[in-house]
């Protein structure tokens, strides 16, 4: 075996043992900020309950309407797989949903209004809700793909200004 | 089999595909990055918050809208010089003669330590712009091939060797660890993960591939396809023909990911390390 065989090995077993030492959640917040640098290759890793994101809304004067699903994905196209920006951010929306479940974790609704990620979610709705909207509320939903979706978290009403 | 030239140069063609094909993504949903968007200034500031002072200076530029927008137009030409090389690979792979000397000039803009760590450092910066990551493992790739290529832009001897080796160990292990993640779980196995991920309505799967993929023979097949070849890909840096076939195996289950989940960043994040995985088995191979 030689030197550059050897030393390529060394390397490959150093990474992996880094790799290895990351978890799914980082520990502190610069540690999850520069998450990217120690990448852990785990992907699809677990069935794990995935949330989604649905939202109702009302008129001046109207009674909240349907629930609707948000974030919805678009269609698959040849050119998704050069460009596919509105893709691609769908899904780190639903990573922000993803961060908001984790978050909510024992909180009351008026401590879960401060997070950031619950922000990030109302930025989300704003630009889905229509413009004659005076009232929304929006809810997770865990789904596993095979047990029945279960509503983890229902917001309060909100009143936009 | 691949020179160490054409194997960084090609390397450094792709990542110029890739930057250029990332940022303009960014570019086109810059609405997200505008005050009141989901990735808005404000947020940036708040997830900046617990860095170091000196750190939280040097991420500056992407604590605005416009100037994280001119960062990534910044980005944008300083790949796009490298679009040329990308005929240039062209003519090389068919064996035109002087193919690789054609290479070389355009890929000097990259060669050097400036280019390549000013694509390194604001990629970081575009990470953490977005809290940590856009694109989960795409972020990861795409950073351990712009480091490999700002170590490969060095000044010491087998610079290059060291950055190429770097990349590849990094992409073997990705097939590696995930395989190995898979094989241990019972459910992925069975073929039950591959069935609930496919029923993820993130995704937005297309309903009759959704059912045809999620028969019970079909997804355990399936399942055990992918585990195999995950698990099975560093066999090939024994020999860089059968890196090459690992490679467009590896090629065709991006472009499959990518047609089932819409995940495209992946395809370009990991073409780019293909060229460093040929070039490092043939160093293995060599007697």
């Amino acid at each position: 075996m030689g030197t550059e065989t050897l030393a390529f090995s060394a390397l490959a077993v150093s990474l992996l043992v880094l790799a290895s030492s990351v978890r799914g959640h980082a520990r502190s917040d610069t540690a999850r900020l520069f998450r990217a640098l120690v990448p852990s290759w785990r992907f699809f890793q677990e069935i794990d309950p995935v949330p989604w994101l649905s939202f109702r809304s009302a008129a001046a004067g109207a009674e909240l309407g349907e629930w609707r699903e948000a974030l919805l994905p678009g269609p698959r196209t040849l050119a998704s797989l050069f460009v596919n920006g509105e893709g691609n951010l769908r899904l780190a929306e639903h990573g922000v949903v993803e961060a908001l479940l984790a978050e909510l974790d024992g909180r009351t609704h008026e401590e879960a209004q401060h997070l950031v990620a619950y922000q990030r979610v109302h930025a989300m709705l704003v630009r889905e809700l229509g413009t004659d909207v005076e009232r929304y509320q929006f809810r997770l939903v865990a789904s596993d793909g095979a047990s029945p979706d279960e509503e983890v978290f229902r917001s309060e009403v909100h009143r936009l200004p | 089999m691949l020179s160490l030239d054409d194997a960084l140069s090609l390397t450094r063609t792709f990542a110029a595909l890739f930057v250029v094909l990332q940022t303009l993504e960014l570019l086109r949903v810059r609405r997200a990055l505008a005050p009141g968007g989901v990735f808005s200034p404000a947020f940036a500031v708040q997830d900046q918050a617990p860095l170091p002072g000196p750190v939280r200076f040097l991420l500056l530029p992407t604590r605005g809208d416009r100037s994280f927008v001119s960062l990534l137009v910044a980005r944008l030409f300083l790949a796009g010089l490298l679009l040329p090389g990308l005929l240039m690979a062209g003519l090389l792979l068919a064996g035109l003669p002087g193919g690789a000397s054609w290479i070389e000039a355009p890929s000097l803009a990259l060669g050097s330590i400036a280019v390549a760590g000013t694509l390194l450092l604001t990629q970081v910066a575009v990470s953490v712009r977005f809290g940590g990551s856009f694109n989960g493992g795409s972020d990861g790739m795409s950073l351990v091939v712009l480091l490999g290529l700002f170590v490969a832009a060095l000044p010491f001897e087998r610079a290059g060797v060291v950055g190429l080796g770097y990349i590849a160990a990094q992409a073997t292990l990705s097939y590696l660890i995930a395989g190995l993640v898979k094989l241990r779980e019972r459910d992925w196995r069975s073929g039950r993960a591959l069935t609930a991920f496919l029923g993820a309505r993130r995704y937005g799967i297309d309903p009759r591939l959704r059912r045809s993929l999620s028969r019970p023979g079909m997804a355990r097949v399936a399942s055990w396809a992918v585990i195999l070849f995950e698990c099975a890909f560093p066999l090939a840096l024994s020999d860089p023909r059968a890196m090459c076939v690992a490679t467009l195996v590896g090629l065709l289950f991006h472009l499959g990911n990518w047609w089932v989940f819409g995940l495209n960043r992946f395809v370009w994040a990991w073409l780019a390390t293909y060229p460093a995985l040929i070039f490092v088995a043939g160093l293995v191979a060599r007697p």
